[in-house]
């Protein structure tokens, strides 16, 4: 009963792992390459698109191999990579 | 003889700035994946934006700094020279400001080697300048002239000055 209490406490004081940026790197590598590659949008549309509060993430494009990096701060960063048609885009 | 005497003394001056600026460049190049590192291991204390990031944004804005500036300070000593070291980490820290933010307007990333390289290499360069400018003058100074006369004697003239 003890352990079960005391693993349910620390359980709780561990929270919310993902940092604010880890989530906002990864949310816009991921629909930007879901709107660029998948829905076949302008990239100045998507970009708009995308762009989430806080504005901290830097994006870059490679469409010759249809992957999208994005970087916050820079020890934040995600990498969106189109896989096909049936999966649409997946992050590394 | 005089000029010769004098172009000698500011040579060896610039020579030995030259040397600790180097110096400087490869203790802060060396200081940079030791920022990485420690930046990168405290990304994960908090989930929230500014709390989460403060760690991190300042070891990289702190730790190159203190490393110049701390470097500078120790060959100014060695070499003869005055810093004034406050200054020079306010100048230090500032320009480090303004590097970081500049590196993040232009998506550098630390899972990127090239990136790494490329910041790492930039930061060592610059950082050290506004402390080897700041040292500008020497606690010590020695020139020595051999004088023609026109007695057909040669006159030799040396002075050697500190300053406490």
């Amino acid at each position: 009963m003890m352990l079960w209490i005391i693993t349910v406490l620390f359980g709780c004081n561990q929270g919310y792992n993902n940092h604010d940026l880890e989530l906002l790197t990864s949310y816009r590598a991921k629909d930007m390459c879901s709107c660029v590659f998948v829905q076949e949008r302008e990239e100045s549309y998507c970009r708009d698109w995308t762009k989430a509060s806080p504005n901290l993430a830097t994006m870059s494009v490679d469409l010759e191999n249809k992957v999208v990096y994005t970087e916050a701060m820079q020890y934040w960063s995600a990498t969106a990579r189109y896989v096909n048609d049936e999966q649409g885009c997946v992050l590394e | 003889m005089l000029i010769l005497a004098m172009s000698l003394v500011v040579a060896n001056a610039a020579s030995s700035k030259w040397r600790g600026y180097g110096q400087t460049v490869l203790a802060t190049a060396v200081s940079m994946p030791v920022t990485y590192g420690l930046g990168e291991a405290l990304t994960g204390t908090s989930n929230q934006l500014v709390q989460g990031m403060l760690p991190s944004v300042l070891t990289g804005i702190l730790v190159p700094s203190a490393v110049s500036v701390g470097m500078s300070s120790k060959l100014a000593d060695a070499y003869g020279y005055t810093l004034d070291g406050s200054r020079a980490f306010g100048q230090t820290l500032g320009l480090n400001v303004g590097l970081y933010a500049g590196g993040t307007a232009l998506g550098i990333s630390t899972q990127s080697w090239e990136d790494k390289l490329l910041y790492g290499a930039v930061s060592a360069l610059l950082l050290p300048i506004p402390s080897w400018i700041a040292m500008q003058t020497e606690k010590t100074s020695a020139s020595a002239m051999v004088i023609p006369t026109t007695s057909g004697d040669w006159m030799f003239n040396a002075s050697f000055s500190h300053r406490f």
